[in-house]
């Protein structure tokens, strides 16, 4: 079945409590700029003007290109004020004629971890509670049972262990995908690229789409995210690694502030084994058709239709 | 009736079969040549697509050798030895005692490797080296399949040379311990004390859950 997103929700209420806010906006800023006496009110560093502008920020698909100007710029204001260093928001939009596609050697991964090391120093997840995108599971060798596997295999102990394998999970960006389905709100969508994003001043937490998803990708930030300044990645994407809020959803998006410019993503940049294979589905020449072409893939969970552009194989 | 006809057509099936003449299929036809090697190691690298890697050279201590091997301090010595002077720290574990420094380095002109055919190979390029027995090895490397590519998925393609990762008198990637495991999810703990029982977070629920009667 060919599933579309384009149907966005009927925006009625929403336009006319926007027009409503967009008076009171407008009454607000008069009285701060026609008065000096009356002081912008102390939030957070945050100017009122880019409080308002923030709370009444359109859907990510809505906004013309000068409104994602203005909403990355107020941002950008926020987290130098936040983080007191200078955060760039880029917005790399999808390359034509590119879809991406990952593929994993579980025969080469030896679940060191690195990549995840490599995915929370790139993406700005938060650091405590710890948030990782990556997943890495110690499975027993001739089985695929998800249900023993182990992801809290200790740092004390070597690694590989005998008998074991490991299989790292993340976000799939499947074809057809259940979150995207499962979003009340359509805060997360499918690029034309490939990769599932989520835009997080729209997500309103309801995490429906974490539950939707079979392979527990999707990361809820329950508490304030975390982040120590000396560990605040400053070059960012709006729809990927921009510093989080409490209460929004987020996941890995193929590390689309690099991957759109054509660098490697973090995971595979990390990977000590060269386990992981990234590329262009749609280019005839590129390393990820050769190993599908080539070598025994598989994909996770295949059986629920999700057409995951994630492949694992070995050799 | 009916079982005499099935039994008749089943004893009938392997009939085609014998009828195939094995020893035609067996038998090589005189037109056809032996797999063509490579004369010169370069030619596996001349029908993939175009790649880089970074120099090695820079990377190895003691290059270049002919400082010391053939400039009149050290006389050749193709003998399997125990060595003393230098060198010490190389532990041979490759080839399963099959190899000597002499199997890949060249004995006469230090600054370069040898393969089995006595061809000349640099040392920035020991893919062309160890494609030698790692044939399928190399074919995935060149491909994209092995090894690793480096800065960017689109553009010109830079490798990981075979030596960036592994050791070539030890090759097998050796075990060591992992980054940091995940934090349990919050309100759950993880427990390592029992080695070989490993108590998942969520067996902590099922404890607190066990004495619930489910009807």
């Amino acid at each position: 079945m060919k599933f579309t997103n384009n149907n966005l929700p009927d925006l009625g209420r929403r336009k006319a409590i926007r027009l409503v806010g967009m008076g009171a906006a407008v009454g607000m800023g008069a009285l701060a700029s026609g008065s000096s006496s009356l002081a912008t009110p102390n939030m957070g560093n945050v100017s009122l003007a880019d409080q308002v502008g923030s709370f009444f920020q359109d859907h990510y698909k809505r906004m013309s290109p000068e409104e994602i100007q203005e909403a990355i710029e107020r941002l950008e204001r926020k987290y130098k004020s936040k983080y007191q260093v200078e955060v760039k928001v880029g917005d790399p939009k999808p390359l034509p004629d590119v879809l991406f596609g990952y593929a994993l050697n579980i025969s080469k991964c030896q679940g060191y971890r690195e990549c995840v090391k490599g995915c929370t120093a790139e993406n700005n997840q938060s650091k405590d509670p710890n948030l990782e995108y990556i997943r890495v599971l110690e499975m027993d060798r001739g089985q695929m049972n998800l249900e023993t596997a182990d992801p809290y295999y200790p740092s004390t102990e070597e690694v590989p262990k005998p008998g074991k394998f490991y299989l790292p999970i993340q976000c799939h960006h499947c074809e057809n995908p259940p979150c995207v389905k499962a979003c009340p709100v359509k805060a997360t969508w499918k690029e034309p690229d490939g990769i599932v994003v989520i835009d997080y001043n729209w997500c309103i937490g309801c995490r429906m789409c974490a539950n939707a998803c079979p392979y527990w990708a999707r990361k809820f930030n329950w508490t304030e995210p975390n982040l120590p300044v000396d560990t605040v990645n400053t070059q960012t994407g709006y729809l990927s690694n921009r510093p989080r809020e409490k209460g929004v959803m987020e996941k890995c998006t193929f590390c689309a502030q690099r991957s759109r410019e054509g660098r490697m993503p973090a995971c595979q940049e990390a990977c000590p084994t060269g386990a992981r294979v990234f590329g262009n589905l749609l280019d005839p020449d590129s390393e990820i058709r050769y190993v599908l072409e080539n070598k025994n893939v598989f994909r996770l969970k295949e059986e629920l239709n999700t057409e995951p552009k994630f492949w694992y194989y070995s050799d | 009736m009916n079982r005499w006809l099935l039994w008749m057509f089943l004893l009938c099936l392997p009939g085609p079969l014998w009828a195939l003449d094995t020893e035609e299929i067996k038998s090589i036809p005189e037109t056809a040549k032996v797999a063509h090697q490579y004369d010169d190691p370069l030619e596996a690298v001349a029908r993939v697509p175009a790649f880089v890697t970074d120099s090695r050279i820079d990377q190895l201590i003691y290059y270049p050798c002919e400082n010391c091997h053939t400039k009149g301090m050290v006389a050749p010595n193709d003998k399997v030895r125990t060595l003393e002077l230098m060198h010490m720290e190389i532990n041979l574990d490759h080839g399963k005692g099959r190899f000597w420094c002499t199997t890949c380095h060249d004995i006469n002109q230090r600054n370069q490797l040898i393969s089995l055919k006595k061809q000349r190979i640099s040392f920035d390029q020991p893919y062309l080296l160890c494609g030698q027995c790692h044939f399928a090895r190399q074919r995935d490397f060149f491909q994209g399949a092995h090894g690793k590519r480096k800065d960017n998925w689109f553009g010109p393609k830079k490798l990981t040379n075979c030596t960036e990762c592994h050791d070539p008198h030890v090759p097998q990637i050796r075990a060591r311990l992992p980054r940091k495991e995940p934090d349990p999810r919050l309100g759950l703990s993880i427990d390592n004390s029992d080695k070989h029982h490993r108590h998942q977070p969520w067996d902590q629920a099922k404890e607190e859950h066990k004495d619930e009667v489910h009807q």
